[in-house]
């Protein structure tokens, strides 16, 4: 299998540098860039299979990125990366199109395997990030007129999230509900899915907020 | 200057009417009553009336209490507004009511005896028409204006930002109303109209000839308050960064060649700063599970050089068991920290209508409970025995590849 193309997108060349280190043999770095414009023209040109994204930049932050690439280079997935707590920019970030949010405090395998998850199509929840979609889906009961399946999660998509909110990996909560590893990860896929789709008024709430989509 | 001697200054203590009197006795080092009762004299032939008006006007007031910001946050604050309730005790609050008396038969006697009697029927629109310029007048521009741009940032509900408005327009209809009223009463409504409309016509012509530089200089004072508000907030970022974020960073320097000290005071630093941008809009006013989750977490981090990812799913406020179920936390946290020799910690919460459940994850190397000496009272003690008794459970689990404790008790039932 072939090495999975990186894009980096982060405003601090620090930054950057710090992941390109931690970065393991399964990744090969092929583009940098530190505002919205270089990315768009970066990632365009070099057509990678993952962006790594910062979420804050100046001129937009990673949901322009997104926007501006996602429509030509749809084949071109986005992992977003980054320090921010506030809820609202994870969900944003994620409703624009991001396969996934990890905490810039992962470690360098645990971000290997997230790209790598990512260049396969899937997607990559870390425990913060399971912790808003439980909070925004939460409430299930008290909004019963919605029969969208998209407005509401399953009980087992419930369980697995909650799983990886507690600091499980995907393996080790396959192990606890005794299933698959695929099968989590169709889990999560679906949640995704949700999360992207989804017009339930907390999502809209959140990226509303922020005039994000 | 004399240093002893007060800068005239409309008196906050012990006004009257709006303490001209009283500042300059203060400023001259008179008696009070002297200088009242020549303004009084005065009056008798116009001066004095006109030479409190000006005086009013002109100087400035020294009221303390109006310095005091002022926050209207409903309609029921207006009248509290109003008749807030200016320095001076009681006593002296009687005397002041027993000189208004004295002002409205002294002014009453007056006009009767100048024959600019009114009808009986006048006194209740003038009345009117005087409470509407009370109100309008009430408070000085300049304290209103300061209180404005310090309070911006406070008002939160609509009424607060247009109570002040409120008051004005009120006041303005008062006296339309009074003025009209007394107009009616005394048959002077047809001339009046005449009257208002040659008024009316000046007053387009004066406004369209000094309109554009009116609302020029209007706009330059807004301006200029923005400005002004930015300014302070800019001041105040870099206050903060400077106390916090730069102290942090000389200490590391300082701190260079002890990385766990490094950690420590960057993740303090981290939390603090989270803490000051994402927090503050939704800080809630009394303690809250979550928010006592995620003190407990950050004082373990600190004590023991860990680092703890907090992830809670909803709130509650604190009661006695769920201060136990933190309590119980926060040792399997310091458990955590102390003896598992991981780096790190996970700690989830979720709080829903039935229960709240806390687990405390940390991936170091595990221990068998059932090994743990009995005068290990940690676990056996802070935490189990204590969910136990507040209607919880614990359960522990641990094995090669770290330590989950799990921590679940039932909601009270809501009074």
């Amino acid at each position: 299998m072939s090495r999975v193309r990186v894009v980096l997108v982060d405003d601090h060349r620090l930054v950057r540098s710090g992941v390109r280190a931690e970065l393991g043999e399964a990744v090969e770095v092929v583009g940098e860039a530190g505002d919205v414009d270089e990315a768009v023209h970066v990632i365009t040109d070099s057509k990678p299979d993952v962006v790594l994204l910062d979420v804050h930049m100046p001129g937009g932050g990673g949901v322009e990125v997104i926007r501006g690439v996602h429509a030509q280079l749809p084949a071109v997935r986005f992992l977003a990366l980054s320090v921010s707590d506030a809820a609202e920019d994870v969900i944003g970030v994620v409703r624009a199109g991001a396969r996934g949010y990890v905490t810039k405090t992962i470690d360098g395998p645990t971000l290997t395997d997230a790209i790598v998850r990512v260049a396969g199509g899937d997607a990559v929840f870390g425990p913060r990030l399971a912790g808003f979609v439980l909070d925004a889906f939460s409430g299930t009961d008290a909004a019963p007129e919605s029969d969208d399946e998209l407005d509401a999660l399953t009980p087992r998509e419930r369980e697995v999230l909650r799983l990886i909110a507690r600091g499980y990996t995907y393996r080790e909560a396959a192990q606890e509900l005794v299933l698959s590893e695929r099968t989590i990860e169709t889990h999560v896929s679906s949640v995704l899915r949700k999360l992207q789709l989804s017009n339930r008024r907390e999502l809209a709430k959140w990226a509303s907020s922020r005039r994000l989509v | 200057m004399d240093a002893s001697r007060p800068t005239l200054a409309r008196s906050g203590e012990g006004r009257l009417i709006a303490g001209v009197a009283m500042g300059i006795s203060k400023h001259l080092g008179v008696n009070v009553v002297v200088v009242r009762v020549v303004f009084a004299l005065l009056a008798v032939n116009g001066i004095g009336a006109l030479a409190y008006l000006a005086f009013w006007l002109l100087v400035r007031d020294d009221d303390s209490e109006l310095a005091k910001p002022l926050r209207l946050h409903h309609p029921r604050d207006v009248p509290k507004a109003i008749l807030r309730p200016r320095t001076g005790d009681v006593p002296h609050r009687r005397r002041k009511l027993l000189g208004y008396v004295v002002i409205g038969v002294a002014a009453a006697s007056l006009l009767g005896a100048a024959h600019i009697g009114f009808g009986g029927n006048s006194v209740l629109p003038l009345s009117v028409a005087g409470a509407g310029a009370l109100l309008i007048w009430w408070r000085s521009p300049e304290a209103q204006r300061a209180q404005w741009t310090r309070d911006a940032r406070h008002y939160t509900s609509r009424f607060s930002r247009r109570g002040p408005l409120l008051i004005v327009l009120g006041g303005i209809g008062l006296v339309i109303v009074g003025v009209t009223s007394f107009l009616a009463a005394n048959d002077a409504l047809a001339q009046a109209r005449a009257g208002a409309l040659a008024i009316g016509a000046t007053l387009v012509g004066v406004l369209l000839v000094t309109g554009p530089w009116l609302w020029r200089l209007l706009r330059e004072l807004s301006a200029e308050r923005r400005a002004r508000i930015r300014e302070q907030e800019r001041a105040e970022v870099a206050a903060h960064v400077h106390d916090s974020v730069l102290q942090t960073l000389t200490l590391l320097q300082s701190k260079a060649d002890d990385p766990n000290e490094v950690r420590r005071l960057a993740r303090r630093q981290e939390r603090e700063l989270r803490e000051w941008l994402y927090a503050s809009a939704a800080a809630p006013a009394t303690a809250s599970f979550a928010s006592s989750l995620r003190q407990a977490a950050a004082d373990v981090e600190d004590a023991h050089a860990v680092s703890v990812d907090v992830v809670v799913v909803g709130d509650a406020p604190l009661d006695d068991s769920l201060a136990a179920t933190v309590a119980a936390a926060r040792e399997g946290m310091v458990n955590a920290a102390k003896s598992s020799g991981a780096p790190s910690v996970s700690v989830f919460a979720e709080v829903t209508d039935r229960g709240v459940e806390v687990f405390v994850r940390d991936r170091g190397r595990g221990f068998d409970p059932e090994q743990v000496p009995a005068d290990r009272r940690g676990i056996r003690e802070s935490i189990v025995g204590r969910m136990t008794r507040n209607g919880g459970k614990a359960a522990i689990r641990s094995g090669p590849t770290g330590t989950e404790i799990a921590l679940t008790v039932p909601r009270q039932a809501r009074a």
